[in-house]
């Protein structure tokens, strides 16, 4: 059950990460961002949430949204990265870069002790 | 080209985005209409993807993916007012987004209220009957009508009877002299009462407990 509830802080925190790395790439409509997010992360546990984080973010500035009638019948609503959004998702890959490997070299590190420590008792 | 649904998906549908619809009245105007008509693209969207005509199972699971209304539409208002409360430095912005998160937590306590209310006073109607069960003489219920009218509970203790000092729960003078007399307003009757009044209401309210409990649980865990 505490693992349950890490994994989705976890995944709640990076999914702000996740949709801007993939409009980065183009501009997509909300339930097309939910299915690549489902296929290629697994970020996404409740897809209601996805809708009110889009419109923080785009009201931060960081996304610009546009209405686009489709042939399906139902207008859709296109999310792009901005040029503010841009330099922020640059930023955000830096610092996860660096955490990343700073908890890397931990976990490699602590493996070693362990294992040292049971190697030595 | 809409998807062809069956009648009870239809109905499905057309109740949850009434619900939508309600649990959208508290959110701006400006933003209300938007969101309305993003939410039900994305559910027409995923509805086309199914084989036609799409029934009522596979609506029901489309709607449990996207989620209950009531649940996700209360972030676009703490979203945007913490958003906009940090953009502009905004004090009562703030206040407003972390009062939307925090109500959540408020309101639990405000709904608890209640019951300790049930719970306080079967415990008393209990402590009533049972009392008159095991002492009838040292507990009653007495009317005066010489100082102004009032009723009093009073337990005496065995220590205090010989000068009969009753603790009144109830007193209007407040002067702690006054001995209850007056007339006793507990019959042979009050033992079943009081006992069986006492056990159903806080049985009552263990049950409304409990079902609230597992609908505030159900809840967080689809968020």
């Amino acid at each position: 059950m505490a693992l349950d509830k890490w994994i989705a802080q976890l995944r709640k925190g990076l999914l702000e990460m996740g949709i801007m790395l993939l409009l980065r790439e183009g501009a997509r409509y909300g339930l097309e961002i939910i299915q690549t997010l489902e296929e290629r992360s697994g970020l996404v546990i409740t897809e209601g949430t996805i809708y009110p984080l889009l419109g923080r973010l785009k009201s931060e500035g960081l996304l610009e949204a546009e209405w686009v009638a489709s042939d399906a019948g139902h207008p859709r609503k296109y999310y792009r990265l901005s040029a503010q959004g841009r330099r922020q998702l640059l930023r955000m890959i830096q610092h996860w870069r660096g955490f990343s490997a700073a908890l890397d070299q931990l976990i490699a590190e602590s493996e070693e002790m362990s294992y040292a420590e049971r190697a030595g008792g | 080209m809409p998807s062809a649904l069956a009648a009870e998906a239809q109905r499905l549908l057309d109740d949850y985005l009434a619900r939508l619809d309600r649990a959208l009245r508290r959110v701006p105007q400006s933003q209300r209409d938007e969101i309305r008509v993003e939410i039900e693209s994305h559910l027409r969207g995923r509805l086309a993807e199914l084989p036609e005509p799409v029934t009522a199972a596979d609506t029901l699971d489309v709607l449990y993916k996207l989620g209950e209304p009531e649940s996700y539409v209360p972030l676009y208002l703490t979203e945007s007012y913490l958003s906009q409360g940090f953009q502009k430095a905004s004090p009562p912005l703030l206040a407003k987004g972390v009062g939307r998160w925090l109500g959540s937590a408020a309101l639990s306590y405000l709904y608890s209220f209640p019951f300790f209310l049930l719970y306080l006073v079967s415990f008393l109607l209990l402590a009533l009957g049972i009392g008159k069960l095991i002492a009838p003489d040292d507990v009653r219920v007495a009317y005066t009508s010489n100082k102004g009218r009032n009723i009093s509970v009073a337990f005496n203790y065995p220590a205090e009877s010989q000068g009969l000092h009753p603790s009144s729960a109830n007193s209007a003078d407040g002067d702690p002299s006054t001995d209850i007399q007056g007339h006793e307003l507990l019959g042979s009757w009050a033992v079943p009462a009081t006992l069986g009044l006492g056990f159903l209401m806080a049985l009552g309210a263990t049950v409304l407990l409990r079902r609230m409990t597992r609908r505030a649980l159900r809840r967080r865990f689809e968020d």
